[in-house]
Formats: C-alpha cells, structure tokens, sequence
C-alpha cells in the first residue's frame, strides 16, 4: 500500500510556535479555502513520510476547549467532526503546566495523541529541564522534544505521527478517553450505560500509578482493560453526546496537569529577570510605553513612505513598456480601437497601476508589521492602550483587530473574533476601517508625498508625518466612534480584558518576510489584480462612452460636484471614491483617468507627474487633505462589508459598516472645510 | 471561515452537569462573600513582587471560564508583576505565564498569603 493519506491535527495554546512546527513540517506545500492572514480559517499543508502522506491542519491557538470563542469553537468542532487520525499537541516547554491542561482536553475528545514539546531551545535557555520520558509515561501518549525554529525533532515528529496514525507507537491516549464526570460519555451510541467510565477526583487525588489509572479510565461496563488500544475512538466522538468541560472538570485537568508538571518540570531555584521583564519595563512603563510605540509605527511608516518610490519608479517603467508592446501588436494585428481600449487602456493599465503602486509599499510594509507581530509586540500595544478603549466601552483587544485592519480591513472584522463579548466585537467590526488598510495606503502615501514633501531634511519628513497624523486621526475618531456606539445602539457594561503578554521572540527575519510576502502580499495583490481587471473595463468605458457629448463619468462628476465641494473634493475624486468601492487601490487610478481622458494620455508615473495632473486639474493642500481624510474615514470596500456581513449575520450590521463611517466622513469633512472657507484658506 | 451561528457556548453549556461535584458546586455557590476573612486581599490591591494564592475567584460568566482556562484555580500561586501605563491593567504571573488583566476585574480575585489547605476539597 503506497501513499496511504492520515489527517493529522495541530493543536496548541497560543503562542507555543504551532505555526513554526505547521510550516516546518509542510513548507510551501499549503492552502486554505479563504483567509490566509492569521490562522483562524484552517490552513492545511501535507508531508510525505515514507510512505504515507501525512496531512496536517492548524487548528486555531486556544486555552481549552470550551467554546469560550469562535477560536475555540472551530479547533473543537474540527477535533470531534473530522476525526483526525492523530492530533498533535504542540506545547511549550517553557509553561508546560498549562499547556498541558489542553492536552488533557485534546485527550479526552481525540482517540490518538502526540505531544510535540515545542521550544526546547527556549526551555534550555532559561536552565528548565523537562524528563520527556517520564512525561510520555505519565501522559501515557509519546512526546517528542522539538524545538521547531531550528527543525531539531521534527523528524522524530513526523516518525512518531506515521507510527500513531497507523495504530502503534503508543499514541492511543491510554488514558484514553480521559474522563472526569460524565461530560462527554453518558451514553454510547449503542445504547451501553457507559463507554469511558470516569475518573474521579477521588481517583485523581490518589495519585496512583499512571497504568492503573489509565486502566480504570479504560474499563467498560467495570471491567479493567489493560489493553489501551480498547480506549481508542468510542462514543467520545460522536458530536451530539458532546459538550463543554465545566468549570470543576478543567480545575481538576489542572490539578492533575500540575502533578504531572510538578513531576517532570525541574526550575533553576533562584529566577534571574529574564530579558522579558526587562523590555517590558520599558515597553509598558507609563513613561515611555505609548511613545515607543508612536516612534515604532512612526518608523515602519516612514521606511515605507521613503523606500516605496524607487521600486514603484522602476515596475511603473517597465510596465508601461510592456503596455507599449501590447498596443503595438494588438494595432499590428488589426483589432479594433474599442477592444484596444478597453483591454490595454482599460484592465491592462488599471492592473499595471495598481501593481505599480501597492505592491512595494505592501512588500515593505507587511514584512515590517509582521515582523513586530512575531517579535510579541502587538499583545503590549493591547497591554498599553486598553485604558483608552475601556473609556470608550471598547476592549484593549480592540487595539489588535485594529493593528490587522493596517493590513487589510477585512481581516481586522475577521481577527474581532478574538473579542469574546458580542458588544465589544460589535464596536470593533463597525470601526476597524477607521484605520487605513494597505489598499488605501498606496493613496494616503501618493497624496501626502504630493501635498506634504517640504523642503530640506524636515520637510522629507512631511508625509511621514502626515500619514502618522491620519493614522493618529483614525484612531481618534475609532475611540470617538466607539463611544457614541457605546451610549446609543450598542448600550452595556464594558466587558473583561483577559489578555497573555508572551515572552519576546527573536522573529525569524527571512521566514518573516517568506511569509508575509505570502500570506499578505500576494494575497491582497491577486484580489486587487482580480477587482481592477473589471473595473478597468467599465471606468474605460464611463470614460469613454459619450452621452450628449459628454463621457458617463463626466456626467456623474458634475452630478456630485456640488456635493464633493463642500466637503472639499470634486465630483471626479467623489466619483472615484464611489466607482472604488470594490476596492479601494482603484480610487486614484480612476480620477486619473477621469482626469486624463479629457485630455493626452501621459505615462503612469512618479508622485511629480502625478501631482503635475492633480494639481493641474484644481487640486490644493486643502483638497490634498479633504482627500487623505476622507480616504481614512469613508466606508470601506466591498469585501470588509461582505466580510462584515458574514461575521455579524446581519444586514443590518452589514449597512450600519457602510453608513456610519460615510456620516462620519461626511461630518468630519464639511466641518473642516466650512472653517477653511472662514479662515480664508479656500 | 465559519459563519456566525455555531452552536453556541450556553446551548452546549445546558447539557452539561455536575453531579459527581456535589461539594464543589456547593462552594462556588454559596460564594466566599459570606465567609470572608480578613486574611484575603483582592489581588489588585497586592504589591508587586510577592507572591499569593488564590482563595477566591469571584468572578462570573466568561470571564471566570476564562481565567480557570488560564489555570486561574483555588490555591494557585499568583504574583502581580506590574501595572500597566493606564494605571487599569496588571500583569499577573501565572503558572509561568503573564496575564493582563484590568484591576476591576482583578478586585474580584482573592489571595492569601499561604495556601488554603486542600486545593480540591474546598473546605
């Protein structure tokens, strides 16, 4: 039998390096049915290992399962509906006590189990020693020491998976289905009294040896059976006879876990500060917490700001040649003038556009970010910023849905799942687009380094600051938003903030970008590829079909011209904004070509010649502005309302995500602008 | 992705029973608010650096699942580590792991100095 296939799940508390060992164990061999960013969709990936293709799933990072979150709620339900062959429990060696308490969990609902002792390395740092062979003999099940980052064990891993899978090895939990009361066995699906039996406190307390005890966990119709392979699958699995563990049963996977961990676990006795406690003095201190965190974001938005040009430079002047060549043959080969048209003026230089301008400062910009994420900076943002969200009947969690909004706004509604109160989910869905994601980014960079380059060293500095100004702005009106929320339609009290601050992590740099590049970049590119294609085609055509002598596009700026200036647009970038809502990258893209249809085709550019054309077309500071702010605060695109519509199964919700950041925008905009007017700055 | 309407925590929760727990269920119900000593402090109001026991969590809902998830268990050794810039969050070390939490919650939480007797037989 050759290319036998076993389903392997990855189960772990957060944080244990459980994508590390994912990664390590699958490469690039991985794919997930929709969101890549953060693994909350499940993501698979296989190994071949000898003659079995092993695949594995990463089940999202959870404490327990219990269905607290949706986080929990899928690894469970994963857990009891696919009935994988083997689930590994990737744990750290670093907390073994209470990653074990999961294991248990994993245990009592999974027929065969691998430990993977994950973070060996780190564990040896700080002089912890762990006895795996007792560990394996008191868990019952194999444990395999790992230390994922460097691949030692990996392979002893894979070995010990392959032999579970087919049944040998030890890997049914012996302790089998390990029960404490009830919960999960009262009935089995043949109708006998009890498939599990229980193991009692009383049991428990005894401290017994391990076999006897995972005999008695074993017995059926109160027979001991030593054999453990008679615990393996059962009842246990069936989903309908499952529910949650009580508060009493994971106290006692607790005690039980501490025994164990009491056991194996040897501490050096005299704990020196670790580097840790030592960065976190300073990285929450009331001092300097929030203005280390200001100079950090600062600073990946000014590397980002500063080094995008020049490959954008370059991409845009190749593709333009490339377009050169395209019209060339296609004239060449006698294709009419509209095919042209709309196939080379329209999706070709819609797709060179937005290649052109979001892909470097995407490819900078995800990297930096992640790399800060796995370094296990962004819990201390949380960690630094939850008073302000608590003021405003937000969670500190809030603070980190809205750090993936950076990314991409559809991933931050999804990453609210991490807040487990519906109210405060609610109030981090709605206002997640209140931070610019990296499809208006490539706008927000363009218009601030068009508006807001100064001269000599400080005024370079300009639109890195005027995009931590925005940026600042949104977070602002998010606080503001998320209060007004808080004391009309969204009405409560504030709930907890539970929050693990992680131990800092040397970020694996090239793996980091590896994966960025992967997961964030190229997705966001093919879906912006995906959306300007079309919409290439039809603002081609609105540019270009003409009604009573004028384009469609002209028609409908004029229409919302009266509208666009008073809140300090035109209709053209109004437009813009209403024909981008499939997706933001498009917006300046279309307002140039509105504006350049009117007049000669010019090459896409740098920021000058950009600006050049805005500024030709009646475009100032204040205009520079209006846009950058009604950038930040519009509503968002098509996919985040899809997405909020998916996440909060209401229409409702769904149309409140669109409505509420236009009213805001709208205000924002035309308070400002009637000042301008006053101030006699217009 | 999945949608929104699993099977939800309370539905599950129902089914659930505690019968073999007859005592502990009885502790946690009848509350510690009755028989409280003087010797218990709310874990908010400990310096940081020393180390305490949990005697008490009196907490509720989702939040006292989640903190026992988090091996938040009578007779735990806690010890608040800091306070957080707002001056509402702590950092809690907890079975060698930090916790944030904010102080409100962190009142309902209370340590004794030593352990209680026996962690499992709650009186």
């Amino acid at each position: 039998m050759s290319n036998r296939q076993f389903l392997v799940a990855l189960a772990g508390n957060p944080n244990v390096g459980k994508s590390t060992v994912f990664n390590a164990l699958t490469g690039l061999r991985q794919h997930t049915g929709n969101w890549t960013g953060k693994t909350v969709a499940l993501l698979e990936g296989t190994a071949r290992y000898r003659d079995a293709v092993l695949r594995f799933v990463d089940l999202p990072g959870t404490y327990s399962l219990r269905v607290n979150s949706r986080e929990e709620e899928v690894a469970r339900d994963f857990l009891l509906a696919e009935e994988p062959d083997v689930t590994v429990c990737v744990v750290d060696a670093t907390c073994l006590e209470r990653n074990l308490s999961l294991v248990l969990q994993v245990m009592t609902v999974t027929p065969r189990c691998v430990v993977c002792l994950n973070l060996m390395d780190e564990a040896r740092k700080h002089g912890i020693h762990i006895d795996t062979g007792l560990l394996a003999k008191e868990l019952g099940i194999p444990v395999v020491p790992t230390a994922a980052r460097s691949g030692e064990g990996l392979q002893n891993l894979l070995e010990a998976v392959y032999e579970a899978a087919q049944g040998y090895g030890g890997a049914e939990s012996t302790r089998g289905s390990w029960k404490t009361n009830g919960t999960f066995s009262t009935e089995s699906p043949e109708g006998s009294p009890k498939i599990g039996g229980t193991l009692s406190t009383e049991e428990l307390e005894g401290g017994e040896p391990a076999e006897k005890r995972a005999g008695s966990a074993c017995s059926t119709a109160g027979e001991d059976v030593k054999d453990p392979s008679f615990c393996s699958g059962g009842g246990v699995r069936d989903q309908s006879l499952v529910s949650s563990f009580s508060d009493s049963e994971v106290e006692v996977m607790y005690q039980e876990a501490e025994r164990i961990a009491s056991r194996v676990v040897r501490r050096p006795g005299a704990t020196a500060r670790t580097l840790t406690d030592r960065l976190d003095d300073i990285v929450t201190s009331r001092l300097f917490g929030i203005p280390i965190m200001l100079l950090l974001l600062g600073i990946v938005f000014l590397i980002t700001v500063s080094l995008a040009n020049y490959p954008s430079a370059v991409l845009s002047w190749v593709l333009f040649r490339i377009e050169d060549t395209l019209s060339a043959i296609m004239l060449g080969l006698g294709a009419p003038q509209w095919l042209h048209g709309i196939l080379v003026r329209g999706c070709y230089r819609t797709v060179a556009w937005v290649v052109a301008v979001m892909l470097p400062p995407m490819a900078i910009f995800f990297p930096l970010f992640t790399l800060l994420e796995d370094f296990g900076y962004l819990p201390r943002v949380a960690f630094n910023l939850d008073h302000l969200f608590q003021k405003s009947g937000g969670h500190g969690k809030q603070a980190l849905t809205m750090s993936m909004g950076f990314g991409c706004n559809a991933a931050g509604v999804v990453a609210a799942r991490i807040i487990e109160s519906p109210r405060e989910r609610l109030i981090a869905i709605l206002t997640n687009c209140f931070v610019p994601c990296n499809g208006r980014f490539p706008t927000l960079i363009l218009i601030s380094g068009i508006f807001f380059r100064g001269e000599g060293l400080l005024g370079a500095a300009g639109p890195g600051l005027a995009m931590l100004g925005v940026i600042l702005t949104g977070v602002g009106i998010t606080l503001v938003v998320s209060r007004i929320l808080t004391e009309t339609i969204l009405k409560g009290v504030p709930s907890s903030f539970v929050l693990e601050l992680p131990p800092y992590r040397k970020p694996e740099i090239w793996k980091t970008i590896a994966r960025s590049w992967k997961d964030r970049t190229v997705w966001v590119l093919k879906r912006a590829v995906a959306v300007a294609l079309p919409c290439g085609a039809i603002t081609w055509l609105a540019a270009n079909v003409t009604l009573a002598g004028q384009p469609v596009i002209a028609h409908l700026a004029n229409l919302l011209q009266p509208f666009a200036a008073l809140i300090g647009m035109d209709g053209v970038i109004l437009t813009a904004f209403i024909l981008g809502f499939p997706a933001n990258e498009i917006v300046i893209p279309i307002a140039l070509m509105s504006y350049l249809s009117q007049g000669t085709m010019i090459d896409l550019g740098s920021t000058d010649v950009i600006g050049a054309v805005l500024r030709s077309n009646g475009w100032r500071w204040t205009t520079g502005l209006s846009v950058l702010l009604f950038s930040l605060l519009h509503f968002p695109c098509g996919t985040t309302v899809y997405t909020v519509y998916k996440e909060t199964g209401s229409r409702k919700w769904a149309a409140m995500s669109v409505l509420i950041p236009t009213v805001v925008a709208c205000a924002v905009l035309f308070v400002l602008n009637t000042v301008f007017g006053l101030a006699g700055l217009k | 992705m999945r949608d929104a309407t699993g099977p939800s925590a309370s539905l599950l929760g129902e089914q659930l029973t505690l019968r073999r727990y007859p005592r502990a269920a009885q502790g946690d119900a009848t509350g510690v608010a009755t028989r409280q000593s003087p010797r218990l402090t709310p874990l908010s109001d400990t310096s940081s650096g020393c180390v305490m026991y949990l005697a008490s969590n009196q907490t509720g809902g989702l939040l006292k699942q989640r903190l026992v998830d988090l091996g938040f268990i009578k007779g735990t050794p806690l010890r608040l580590i800091r306070k957080g810039p707002g001056g509402n969050l702590i950092a809690v070390q907890v079975r060698n792991t930090v916790i944030a939490l904010r102080s409100e919650e962190a009142r309902h939480l209370l340590v004794a100095p030593e352990p209680s007797s026996s962690p499992v037989s709650r009186e």
